[in-house]
């Protein structure tokens, strides 16, 4: 082998180094992005159906917290009672009032 | 010799590689379409990205309707190895709680691919989707959700195994439920797997827009739960009822019974699936007599104090003879309504000319569509004035010869007594789109005015004096004023009026003074008592001192004010005829007392919370019937316990002072 070619092999030699370094990195990066989109679709599986159970268990909690629900278990379960008698009854005698209308129309007229 | 050994090995290197780069050749670029095509076919496909269906919510916000991604299980025969048939079965009936033969006998049959589980929820299925088996896999499905099951569910509709909609509101709005689904392109490996998915190629879904409806969940709950126990109770083939707002049009509830349950809608007939509400027409009868007096006083035609001459309850008109059910002999025109008298309409009727009358029926909204967004809604039937015989405007007057829906002549109640105004029924209330907007906001659309507001104001009153003195005293409250009209119809069976079938109904609305609620309750062919005053005037009154109850608030300035009056100023004595009305009596409430060496304290008179507390801290399992105070116990007060007794415990109601809910 001539001396003058060995620069010319070894300048070949890392071209090709430096392309099949290339070749590997992008092919390894078309890996890793593929990888990241299959990721990014797994997420935004999970991410509907973590929305789908956040809306049934909104659904469930209208559900619990609903008045009608309240009322039967306040009243079946915890033996509450509902208040039937009115908020507040004001009590009068009507004689004592009568009594008090003739004292007037005896002191005015 | 060197030379020639080197030749040989440079030329078989040579002939190598000339036979590689031939069949790269042959790859690359001879036969590089047809395995591309292959490849392509095998490795990547288009894959549809389903939409998400838009929610519907009732007119509170409360979600009526949702999604969810379940998950469905298949087996392809050809490819499952007996061993991994063995496995499958075992982990499924764990999973599933069903046997494992069950899943073996599935996997024995002689089709190519089978279902073992169809819709299995994704919280159970998300352990079972890691499972890699030759033959085995699985395919996400969308189901809807109709989380109140049979609420509202002719409104509501349901979606076909195509993911259609079909009835209610799910086939009406079906394009902007919908939404639009997308595309994307993926790659995928031998058994199926996505290898990855080509951004370039997405088209994105387009999810469905939200509905908001009109329906309130808790008038809805009360109008099925009282309509079937009415349906029940009176021995009826079905139930039909429907609340409306008068002063919008707006449908509050809407229900059918028989209903069915849209989640497994497979397993109920067309008569349960059918919204009956606005596809089945009847005769109304007399709750048709309200717009004859209508369409007379509004033409001025009568005066409400005048007496008629009523025949003795039989009446021959043009050969045809008119009964009334309860004979009378003379009636005002109030009268006449009250007590529902078939004469005395018929009479009065004569005096308005036939293209006017038919003018005001048309006018209420008989014989047309009442547009009602929904699928499948007949328009009743109203003959024209040149098809009438010499006795239509007759029989017309009391609710015969005409067709309508329960969902028009509710609505024709809401014209004649909301100050004379025919509004269209409305469903829905506003449509959002997912990311917030406002697609549109539905509002009341008033058809015409029909009567002038003086004559409905005098319509409200007569329909009032209906209720107090007439024909619909069954549905009288003292919570509230109400006011309606009853109404039995003759059903046509096989051409003919049968007298063993009838339409009963009652159409009423509260409070008199200032009508927020119009109600109609029709029952089909009841057997126990077969007028509209005896069957469905009572479920009309549970129905609207429920709605009082629940909506204390909006209906609290309507509540009777004698009552009011009663209640907050009332003398010593009334208070005690308050107790006795009420039949419910006054006690002192115990407290329980727990004795020491394990024994059954006596519980009567106790609050069941007390009751329950007690029994839990003595290991004592209980179970309560009623609610209130403990009215008996099954364990004897003093009785030395084990720990393995049930103790039934009944409560009635009684008056608590102080005691509050």
């Amino acid at each position: 082998m001539k001396k003058s070619s060995k620069p010319t092999i070894f300048l070949l030699i890392t071209l090709l180094l430096i392309v099949t370094a290339f070749a590997l990195v992008s092919i390894g990066l078309k890996l890793k992005y593929e990888q990241f989109l299959l990721q990014k679709d797994k997420a935004e599986k999970t991410y509907k159906s973590e929305n789908q159970r956040k809306i049934k268990l909104t659904a469930e909690y209208q559900t619990v917290t609903a008045e009608e629900r309240i009322v039967a278990v306040a009243g079946t379960e915890l033996g509450l009672i509902r208040n039937i008698e009115p908020d507040f009854i004001i009590k009068y005698d009507n004689n004592k009032v009568e009594e008090i209308n003739e004292t007037l129309k005896e002191k005015y007229e | 010799m060197n030379n020639s050994r080197a030749l040989i090995v440079i030329i078989s290197i040579l002939i190598f590689f000339i036979a590689l780069v031939i069949k790269l050749v042959d790859i690359q670029i001879v036969r590089a379409e047809e395995y591309s095509f292959y490849a392509q076919r095998q490795q990547t496909g288009i894959e549809k990205i389903e939409a998400e269906r838009g929610l519907i919510y009732d007119r509170n916000n409360v979600l009526l309707v949702y999604n969810r991604s379940d998950v469905s299980f298949y087996v392809d025969l050809r490819m499952i190895k007996q061993k991994h048939k063995n496995e499958i079965a075992q982990i499924f009936a764990k999973k599933f709680k069903k046997s494992k033969n069950f899943y073996l006998n599935l996997m024995k049959g002689s089709k190519k691919t089978i279902c073992i589980e169809k819709k299995a929820p994704s919280e159970i299925a998300s352990s079972i989707k890691n499972i890699k088996l030759d033959g085995f896999f699985y395919k996400e499905e969308p189901t809807r959700v109709f989380h109140y099951n049979n609420l509202a569910s002719h409104v509501l509709g349901y979606l076909d195994n195509e993911n259609k909609g079909v009835m209610g509101i799910s086939e009406y709005y079906e394009d902007a439920l919908n939404g639009e689904d997308g595309s994307r392109l993926v790659q995928k490996n031998a058994i199926g797997e996505t290898v990855t998915v080509d951004d370039e190629e997405i088209n994105p879904a387009v999810p469905g827009d939200d509905f908001y409806l009109t329906i309130d969940k808790s008038y809805q709950l009360i109008l099925e739960e009282e309509l079937r126990k009415g349906v029940d109770e009176y021995g009826a083939v079905s139930g039909t009822g429907i609340i409306m707002n008068p002063n919008t049009g707006e449908v509050l509830a809407l229900a059918n019974i028989d209903d069915y349950n849209p989640n497994e809608y497979w397993k109920y007939n067309d008569f349960q699936r059918r919204n009956r509400a606005i596809t089945d027409t009847y005769e109304p009868g007399s709750t048709f007599k309200s717009f004859t007096i209508a369409s007379l006083i509004e033409e001025k035609l009568c005066r409400l104090n005048e007496k008629l001459n009523l025949e003795n309850g039989t009446y021959k008109f043009q050969n045809v003879r008119i009964k009334d059910s309860h004979p009378m002999k003379n009636l005002d025109v109030v009268g006449i309504l009250e007590q529902s008298s078939n004469i005395g309409v018929a009479k009065l009727v004569q005096r308005i000319d036939d293209e006017k009358y038919f003018k005001y029926l048309r006018g209420f909204g008989f014989g047309n569509s009442a547009s009602l967004t929904l699928p499948g809604e007949t328009a009743g039937r109203l003959r024209k004035p040149n098809e009438w015989s010499k006795v239509s405007k007759t029989y017309l007057s009391f609710g015969y010869e005409i067709s309508v829906t329960p969902v028009q002549i509710t609505a024709a109640y809401c014209a004649l007594i909301n100050g004379g105004i025919l509004y269209e029924p409305q469903l829905l209330q506003r449509q959002i789109s997912k990311d917030g907007n406002l697609v549109y906001e539905f509002s009341p659309k008033e058809v015409r005015r029909v009567i002038s507001s003086k004559t409905s104001d005098v319509m409200r009153d007569l329909l009032g004096g209906v209720v107090k003195n007439g024909t619909g005293k069954k549905a009288y409250s003292e919570l509230i004023s109400i006011g309606g009209k009853t109404g039995t119809s003759q059903k046509l069976v096989d051409g003919s009026y049968s007298k063993q079938h009838y339409n009963s109904s009652f159409v009423g609305f509260f409070p008199v003074e200032n009508p927020q609620v119009v109600c109609l309750i029709l029952l089909n062919s009841p057997d126990q008592g077969k007028y509209g005053g005896l069957v469905a005037a009572p479920i009309f009154k549970n129905v609207a001192e429920r709605i009082v109850q629940n909506d204390y608030e909006e209906f609290q300035e309507y509540i009777n004010p004698d009552l009011m009056k009663n209640l907050k100023f009332a003398e010593d004595n009334s208070v005690n005829d308050y107790q006795s009305k009420t039949q419910i009596k006054p006690i002192n409430v115990k407290e329980v007392k727990l004795s020491a060496n394990n024994k059954m304290p006596d519980l009567i008179n106790c609050q069941v919370k007390d009751a329950i507390y007690a029994l839990t801290k003595l290991g004592v399992k209980y179970k309560i019937n009623g609610t209130g105070i403990i009215t008996s116990q099954s364990i004897a007060p003093g009785k030395k316990l084990n720990g393995k007794e049930v103790c039934i415990i009944e409560c009635s109601e009684y008056m608590v002072r102080g005691a509050s809910l």
